[in-house]
């Protein structure tokens, strides 16, 4: 009989972007962090559907969506008791300065660029969420 | 003394200087109280009015609430303190000439209340005496009652034997002494009564005078005071008459055996005569004092029945009081529709819009908790909907969960135990180390040492490799996902879209361009552009001189140390083949803004596109075009599959 392995901290992250490919790519990358359960939404609207469904610990959303777009979500976010204390991280192709002090002041916690680097996308969710 | 207000007052003498401080006083708060109301009066009528300057108030009116308010202070000093009057200005105010006759009425019933209070001040004199030889005759009572039957010879008694006819005289005298004392209570009583009487009318006008108030209240005293003597009386006879009647049963006891009095016994009746008819002496002083007083209170002439203003002059100063300050709430009220107007008038479109958004606001919160509702049913359906369709029924399904929670509390059981063993191990192994490293001789120090710095640099080279295995494992899996969503992809749209995202999120090109070839014209033609407008882009020839031509002549997909055509004011013109076959051409012209080049990386996502999405839209030509044949054996079998 095998032994159960020592028990991980369970995490959840909701993984959104209104491309596959790069959600996958997010998942892909995201999937090295162990007890770390990812799932994907198309939009802000499918991301809202998504977060009243389960408990998420973490937020990670592209800027530019149809329907409901990620500051736009952000924004919904802090103001509902509920999601006010999840950590949200933006990921987006938008880099000028401006974008990313208003995606801040709308209380985003963390504001990295595309092309993203698989490794500074993990280093920064394990900062995020505690995870050594 | 001069005013502010304009009012003088005399200053002399201990009197004048009480009666100044007590004027200084009267008019500080009823001028205090003018200036309140003037200053609100000026700031009322400035704000109704709109105006910035001050508006010049009037002195009659200014006059008219010094003396309201000074004859209100008055009038509530006269009615609630009796002793005030004493305090009242001799002088009256030069300029208050209306006051005089009030204070006039004032002084004099202060003079009528100090007369009396003497009178009555002279009578609890005489009731303290009173009461006095009462507390000696009671003590003389006491003092026979004790000493009455025991005591021996006293020093006056006749040392001879008394006649019984003299003893039966001395309590034939006791008796009658007595019989007085009862008829003089009963005369107290009868005069408690008629002071009672003549008090009750002050209690029945209890909004009358004050004065009449303050004698009922002196009155009652004196008759607590002459009842409380009463009482003290009544146990002095009780006392007496106990010692009388014990001399009795002795003398009679006596009688019957031995004839002769005691002369012991005898000095005491004596003295005790005595004693009685002091106290007899006593309560009639008391009681014709009390009887003068009851019947004295209704027959003098009555205190002044009222205040000691007139009562017509009082009520017209409270309406005037209760009309000021009517006009005063009217000016507020007034005052307070005037602000509200003009901030209505200033707000009047923001309250609007205001209330719209407020509207808009309700309904969108009422209707996004409305969804939230729906959605928490619809998720609770959604979950009994899964358990119902996995087959398990509820029942089962708990049992499992308690199966499931028994397993996982076992789970942390263990795995808290194996974390205890394990740190246990850690610190018997730092224990061994420890000691083995005491046992080691210098030179072998030294060369572990040396051990542990090559083993830390090959574990940093370690760390690098493995980095350096992550990222190019990350690479392939970018690699991977954009071929598979590039040959995902039935239809052209699709893989535009695909290339678009590729070149945007995987590459951080901001601004390219996708062109399609025309094979029959031999000319390449844009059908999508990112982050510009397409109508900027012409047709470009494949056969002439330019990048094109030479993307022809290559015949292959593009790799890397292949030219990128920069001479030609873009990043890069990349070929899109199905092998040998140029489908299409991508303009690659600038990166996003944190984008500055292309890495190595880059340029093997765009081998891949080259080789690739030439391939992905030859297919998806090629089914836009093929017949639609039913996938059949025969038809498969027709294609010549051996």
């Amino acid at each position: 009989m095998t032994p159960p392995s020592e028990p991980q901290p369970s995490y959840a992250a909701l993984v959104v972007d209104d491309s596959p490919p790069m959600r996958k790519m997010i998942v892909f990358a995201l999937s090295r962090i162990r007890g770390l359960d990812l799932v994907e939404a198309d939009d802000g609207v499918d991301a809202l559907r998504k977060l009243s469904a389960r408990h998420f610990d973490l937020v990670i959303t592209d800027i530019n969506m149809p329907i409901l777009d990620g500051l736009k979500l952000v924004k919904r976010l802090r103001a509902d008791e509920h999601y006010a204390d999840i950590p949200i991280i933006i990921i987006t192709t938008e880099g000028a300065a401006e974008d990313r002090q208003r995606a801040l002041s709308l209380g985003a916690n963390a504001y990295i660029t595309k092309p993203i680097q698989a490794a500074q996308v993990i280093r920064l969710v394990r900062q995020t969420l505690g995870i050594p | 003394m001069t005013r502010g207000n304009g009012l003088t007052i005399g200053d002399s003498g201990d009197q004048e200087g009480r009666t100044e401080a007590h004027l200084t006083d009267f008019f500080g708060r009823g001028e205090a109280f003018a200036r309140q109301l003037i200053a609100e009066n000026e700031r009322l009528r400035r704000e109704l009015a709109g105006e910035s300057e001050s508006v010049p108030s009037g002195s009659v009116v200014e006059d008219l609430l010094v003396r309201i308010a000074g004859l209100e202070e008055a009038l509530k000093e006269a009615l609630s303190t009796p002793q005030a009057p004493e305090q009242a200005p001799e002088q009256a105010p030069e300029q208050a000439p209306e006051q005089a006759p009030e204070l006039a009425e004032l002084r004099a019933r202060c003079d009528a209340l100090a007369a009396e209070k003497q009178a009555l001040e002279a009578d609890k004199l005489a009731l303290e005496g009173d009461k006095e030889a009462l507390e000696e005759a009671l003590a003389l009572a006491h003092e026979d009652a004790a000493a009455g039957p025991s005591t021996g010879v006293d020093a006056e008694a006749p040392s001879g034997e008394a006649e019984p006819s003299e003893l039966v005289a001395l309590k034939d005298r006791v008796e009658a002494l007595e019989g007085e004392k009862r008829a003089l209570e009963e005369a107290l009583a009868s005069a408690r009564e008629r002071a009672q009487e003549s008090a009750a009318p002050a209690d029945e006008a209890a909004d009358e005078p004050a004065i009449d108030a303050a004698e009922h209240a002196s009155l009652k005293s004196r008759v607590e005071a002459l009842e409380g003597e009463k009482r003290d009386l009544e146990a002095a006879l009780a006392s007496a008459k106990e010692a009388a009647t014990s001399t009795d049963a002795t003398t009679d006891k006596a009688a019957t055996t031995e004839p002769a009095v005691d002369p012991a016994e005898h000095a005491s009746l004596k003295s005790r005569v005595e004693a009685l008819e002091g106290e007899k002496r006593d309560l009639e002083a008391a009681l014709a004092r009390a009887q003068e007083v009851a019947t004295a209170t209704p027959t003098e002439p009555a205190p002044a029945p009222g205040p000691t203003i007139d009562p017509a002059a009082h009520e017209a100063l409270k309406s005037r009081v209760t009309a000021l300050e009517a006009e005063k709430k009217a000016l507020a009220a007034d005052l307070s529709i005037a602000r509200a107007s003009r901030g209505s008038l200033a707000a009047a479109a923001d309250l609007a819009d205001h209330a719209a958004l407020e509207a808009r606001v309700f309904g969108l919160t009422t209707e996004r908790r409305a969804l939230e509702v729906a959605l928490e049913s619809a998720n609770a359906a959604l979950q009994s909907a899964k358990i119902a369709s996995s087959g398990v029924d509820a029942g089962e399904y708990e049992a499992l969960r308690a199966r499931y929670d028994l397993l996982v509390g076992r789970h942390d059981l263990l795995a808290a135990e194996k974390k205890a063993l394990e740190e246990a191990l850690v610190n018997a192994s730092a224990a061994v180390a420890s000691a083995a490293l005491k046992a080691v001789d210098p030179a072998s120090m030294s060369e572990l040492e040396e051990r542990c710095v090559a083993l830390g640099a090959e574990r940093r080279a370690l760390e690098e490799g493995s980095a350096r295995l992550e990222a190019e494992n990350y690479q392939l899996a970018t690699l991977t996902i954009a071929i598979q969503q590039i040959h995902g992809g039935k239809t052209f749209a699709d893989i535009f879209q695909t290339i678009t995202e590729v070149c945007l999120n995987f590459l951080g090109i901001g601004c390219f361009s996708l062109w399609m070839i025309d094979e029959p014209r031999s000319i390449a033609f844009p059908v999508l552009r990112e982050g510009a407008h397409i109508e900027e882009l012409e047709e470009r020839s494949l056969v002439a001189d330019g990048p094109l031509a030479a993307l022809v002549d290559l015949g292959r997909p593009w790799q890397g140390g292949d030219p990128v055509s920069r001479e030609y004011g873009v990043l890069m013109f990349l070929p899109l083949t199905s092998r040998s076959r140029l489908m299409g051409v991508l303009g690659l012209e600038s990166f996003l803004p944190q984008k500055s080049e292309l890495s190595d990386d880059d340029f093997a996502v765009l081998a891949m596109l080259s080789e690739h999405v030439g391939l992905a839209l030859e297919n998806a030509w090629n089914r836009a075009h093929a017949p639609t044949t039913p996938l059949s054996a025969s038809a498969v079998l027709s294609l010549g599959t051996a």
